[in-house]
């Protein structure tokens, strides 16, 4: 159901309303009903106590009055008063008042005492009248509990009433409360609903505030932000993905079209498959270096091992030499024996590798070093060259993907970005020093092992 | 036709310029936008075939320059990136076409035709005619008289530079420059040895002349009786 938060909101609300009247409404309705028998029971004793004093008892003997109410005529009783006076033997000596049926019987008087009728209905109070410790008489006087009943019940109405107005007002109070509270979430879901591929630049537009759901705001915000973000650069990689292939596709479609359109000779058809392969090459290299990176990128964590890292570098150095020989270069590699890293090993040589074909590729003359050394608790791998150099805007986004310096051609664009993710996966440094037309150096580092 | 190619992928550069020349385009190549600038200055070409992205300054750039100095030759905007704001921004630079790599090479030629007809003011079809001689750039046909003949490439230049505008008069090095390209070496005398060839090869002297001397000048096209 679409309101459910709100409604449980509301209902939650009536319910607790409910529980806290009923609670205070019973606690307030048997407080006052035991407060009014006992002020109803003290004015029993009081009124008792009245008409034994004015009883008129002389040397122990008992004088019994044509009526109680004598002398005390200005007292008004309240409706449904009665009382009696009896001897000790429980002779009815007078009585007065529309209860007197009903009253208990004391057969024998053993001091001052309440009683109730089974029903609640009446309270008497009977008391003995005694002159030097003889029992004269005994009084009994009792009140209808009509007037505490009907205070208790009119209490008692307005509890109910009380909850039949409130119980639902605290419900639609809470409807609306909770309206005003979630409207942020009902702006969420509207935004969240809005935000597409389509539309990456909704936002939730509230005004600023500090609770939770500000914060909340705050938060999704900032997170629709961060997809804005990488859906750009997921559009923007897509799209310098395919710049790239459709280059060396364009080649090949070209040598195609150019070398089908007439006869040609078996040196020009040998001359295009080379230039074919080339760009196939090329192709290659680029599927690598994306397979590469998507490897990388799909791995979040590193499932290392122990890696000596000089021994590595040696290795891939040597491999090297064939290609820089090929080219006049010198190659040097040098190397501090005994540095272990924590890492994949078939990473870390595509990490050094990349390097060295980069410094190779920009390299006319001179020589490439390679050298391998420590630093407090890292390993540095330090690749040098005697280059073309790097200009000092361009390294700055040298690690970027598909950048291209102005003089490189025919790379993918990737290599170094794809040794920046393998050092980043390997928890280290890469960073780069040049100086136009000198030489760089690319230098990466690598935690060592914690032995 | 006289083409500026302005593409720095050299495999790719190399592969359009023998294409265009197999089909009678005079080509210079250049790597990138400085030396593009610099020949477009020097040569009349009939138009340029640029790459959007080229190293020191760009194809836009490249175009934009071009136009602020007031040349109008036609450029064709070539390019791997062919979303609708590259196009969009390639046009607005100043280019007149654009075509997105990879290309068929037919389409190539067909709208580097498109743009010279354009620019010559020919006939929507493309063909040129004077008197009895047509002749059609796209199927790469002479005729005469209903009879076709098959022209080597840089006669049927010749003759298509010349037909382009009937009754003008075009200098020898008008004509070279149309022609051939920077690297082919050309000495004076090889104008007069292609229009020769030329003539012999559409019967002219036989008959009627179309193809007329102007002495110290040039060569111009004229049809028979239409002189002033």
């Amino acid at each position: 159901m679409k309101n459910t938060l709100k409604l449980r909101f509301a209902l939650r609300g009536a319910t607790l309303f409910f529980v806290s009247v009923v609670i205070l409404g019973s606690f307030l309705y048997v407080t006052m009903s035991l407060f009014l028998q006992d002020s109803l029971k003290d004015s029993l004793r009081v009124t008792a106590q009245h008409l034994v004093s004015v009883l008129d008892v002389d040397n122990g003997i008992l004088t019994p009055p044509d009526s109680l109410d004598e002398g005390s005529s200005s007292r008004a009783h309240p409706e449904g008063f009665t009382e009696r006076l009896l001897d000790p033997t429980g002779r009815v000596l007078l009585q007065n008042g529309p209860l007197t049926a009903e009253l208990p019987d004391p057969h024998v008087f053993r001091g001052p005492f309440f009683s109730q009728s089974t029903s609640g209905s009446w309270i008497a109070y009977t008391e003995g009248v005694t002159d030097a410790g003889r029992l004269l008489a005994i009084l009994q006087v009792a009140q209808s509990t009509r007037s505490v009943s009907a205070v208790l019940d009119q209490l008692f109405w307005t509890i109910l009433l009380s909850l039949v107005i409130f119980v639902p007002l605290s419900a639609i109070t809470g409807y609306f409360m909770a309206t005003g509270l979630l409207s942020p979430i009902d702006a969420m879901t509207r935004t969240a609903k809005r935000f597409s591929t389509e539309n990456l630049a909704a936002r939730l537009e509230l005004p600023p505030s500090n609770d939770e759901l500000g914060r909340l705001a705050g938060t999704f915000n900032s997170m629709l932000e961060r997809i804005e973000q990488s859906f750009k650069n997921y559009r923007e990689f897509v799209s310098n993905a395919s710049h790239e292939f459709k280059t060396p596709l364009a080649i090949l479609h070209t040598i195609l079209n150019v070398t089908r359109a007439r006869p040609r000779t078996l040196t020009e058809y040998a001359q295009a498959l080379d230039d074919m392969s080339q760009a196939v090459l090329r192709l290659e290299t680029l599927v690598n270096h994306l397979l590469t990176l998507a490897k990388i990128e799909g791995e979040p964590e590193l499932n290392g091992t122990s890696v000596n890292l000089g021994e590595l570098c040696l290795r891939i150095g040597e491999t090297f030499r064939p290609l820089t020989q090929a080219q006049g270069l010198e190659l040097v590699l040098s190397v501090e024996p005994g540095l272990e890293v924590l890492g994949d090993e078939t990473l870390l040589s595509s990490m050094v590798v990349n390097l060295l074909h980069n410094a190779v590729k920009f390299t006319e003359k001179g020589k490439i070093s390679l050298r391998v050394y420590r630093r407090e608790s890292w390993a540095y791998v330090e690749v040098q060259d005697t280059g073309i150099g790097i200009s000092s805007e361009d390294q700055s986004r040298i690690f970027e993907r598909f950048f291209q310096g102005e003089t490189s051609r025919e790379g993918s664009g990737l290599g170094l970005a794809i040794v920046e993710s393998l050092v980043k996966l390997h928890r280290g440094t890469i960073r780069v020093d040049s100086i136009l037309g000198q030489g760089s150096i690319f230098t990466a580092g690598l935690p060592l092992r914690v032995a | 036709m006289r083409v500026l190619l302005v593409e720095d992928e050299r495999a790719l550069a190399g592969y359009v310029k023998k294409g265009l020349e197999e089909n009678g385009w005079a080509v210079d190549a250049v790597e990138d936008g400085r030396s593009a600038l610099d020949w477009v200055g020097t040569v009349d070409y009939d138009v340029m075939i640029l790459d959007l992205m080229l190293p020191q300054i760009g194809g836009l750039e490249v175009c934009r320059r071009l136009r602020q100095r007031g040349l109008t030759t036609p450029v064709l905007m070539l390019t791997a990136r062919d979303a609708l704001k590259d196009r969009v921004s390639g046009l607005d630079a100043g280019a007149d076409d654009y075509l997105p790599k990879p290309f068929e090479f037919e389409e190539l030629l067909a709208r580097l035709r498109a743009l010279t007809r354009r620019r010559n003011g020919v006939t929507k079809t493309g063909v040129l005619t004077v008197a009895d001689l047509s002749l059609d750039p796209a199927a790469h046909r002479v005729r005469r008289a209903g009879l076709e003949i098959d022209l080597p490439y840089k006669e049927f230049s010749i003759l298509e530079l010349l037909l382009s505008q009937p009754g003008r008069v075009f200098s020898r090095s008008q004509i070279a420059d149309h022609v051939w390209d920077m690297e082919t070496l050309h000495q004076s005398n090889v104008v007069d040895v292609h229009i020769r060839n030329l003539r012999r090869l559409i019967g002219d002297g036989r008959g009627q002349t179309l193809i007329e001397t102007v002495r110290g000048v040039g060569y111009r096209v004229q049809a028979p009786g239409g002189r002033s």
